[in-house]
């Protein structure tokens, strides 16, 4: 079970993707909740807040085209440090690196579908406030069409709802309950 | 049939259900184009084209406009990266179309001496729109 804290200041969108990723090969796979609260971990999967995309791609090495190596690895640690940061200056460099990383490659590491290294940097900017405008105004000619068009993907494009409705239902669900207990009473 | 296209069509590509109307005028532009055979004429177009999208109708895989264009650009670009002085100079102009060539010639198998060897290690300056 993923728990993904939907108040996080990072929200793990990399981890919801990759569960979402794993529930469409194999349905029901990695069961997914959501909490609502800011001191809560941003993802724990089966109880264990650490290296959760780590684990979800060892995990489930048949649903993602490249399994973890040290590539992965080393794009996994760049996206964690580098892209969620909201210093402009800062995260401009690291931008920079990854259109570099993008010359002539249509994903992160090349090949013809994304691996988790896309997902791990995909999440990241996904949850970096600063980003969307940067992607919108081609700042990064690379990073904005390999952005795009894994948007167009349903796992990572229809990641950001999935979380606001599973959100609201949460909402809902605490409502009903207070209701329920004040009729009691 | 092409060669090519039966190789695409033996992938089982997921193909988009509808187009939209911006994407039926662009497949219709290139298919007008391969027709006419002003192809060369176009290729700062397709440069571009494929700068802000991966493939040419801006879908999430490729499509078999991509295929009918690809056939064309291989020997065309593959020339002007062959005949070339400046081969960096060749690859900043192009290189849109030698990440998108180099997806589909791997998509779609061509031999090793058909292929047009890429050089990813060539260092791009970073682009910059106006």
């Amino acid at each position: 079970m993923l728990v993904i804290n939907g108040k996080a200041p990072v929200v793990a969108y990399s981890e919801i993707i990759a569960a979402r990723i794993v529930n469409g090969v194999n349905a029901g796979a990695i069961k997914i909740e959501f909490v609502d609260d800011k001191k809560a971990s941003p993802a724990v999967f089966n109880d264990d807040s650490s290296e959760v995309f780590n684990k979800i791609i060892k995990d489930f090495p048949d649903a993602f085209s490249q399994g973890f190596n040290e590539e992965v690895s080393n794009w996994i640690k760049i996206s964690r440090e580098d892209l969620v940061i909201k210093n402009f200056q800062k995260l401009a460099q690291s931008l920079e690196k990854l259109d570099t990383a993008l010359n002539l490659k249509t994903f992160v590491l090349g090949g013809l579908d994304y691996s988790p290294a896309d997902i791990a940097c995909w999440g990241a900017l996904r949850s970096n406030g600063m980003v969307g405008s940067i992607i919108k105004n081609k700042v990064y000619v690379n990073v904005s069409r390999w952005y795009t068009l894994l948007e167009l993907d349903p796992a990572f494009g229809g990641a950001h709802e999935f979380l606001s409705k599973s959100l609201q239902d949460l909402k809902k669900a605490s409502n009903v309950g207070k209701k329920k207990e004040g009729h009691k009473a | 049939m092409s060669e090519l296209v039966e190789k695409f069509q033996s992938l089982s590509i997921q193909q988009p259900d509808t187009l939209s109307r911006e994407q039926q005028a662009q497949a219709a532009q290139w298919d007008s184009v391969l027709k006419t055979g002003q192809f060369q004429e176009r290729l700062d177009d397709l440069n571009v084209l494929l700068r802000d999208n991966s493939f040419i109708l801006s879908t999430l895989k490729p499509t078999i406009t991509d295929v009918n264009v690809f056939e064309v650009s291989l020997p065309l670009v593959k020339e002007q990266v062959f005949s070339s002085k400046d081969v960096k100079g060749t690859y900043t102009k192009y290189r849109h179309i030698l990440r998108w060539i180099d997806y589909l010639q791997k998509l779609l198998k061509v031999s090793e001496e058909g292929q047009l060897k890429i050089s990813y290690d060539i260092d791009l300056p970073r682009e910059v729109i106006e």
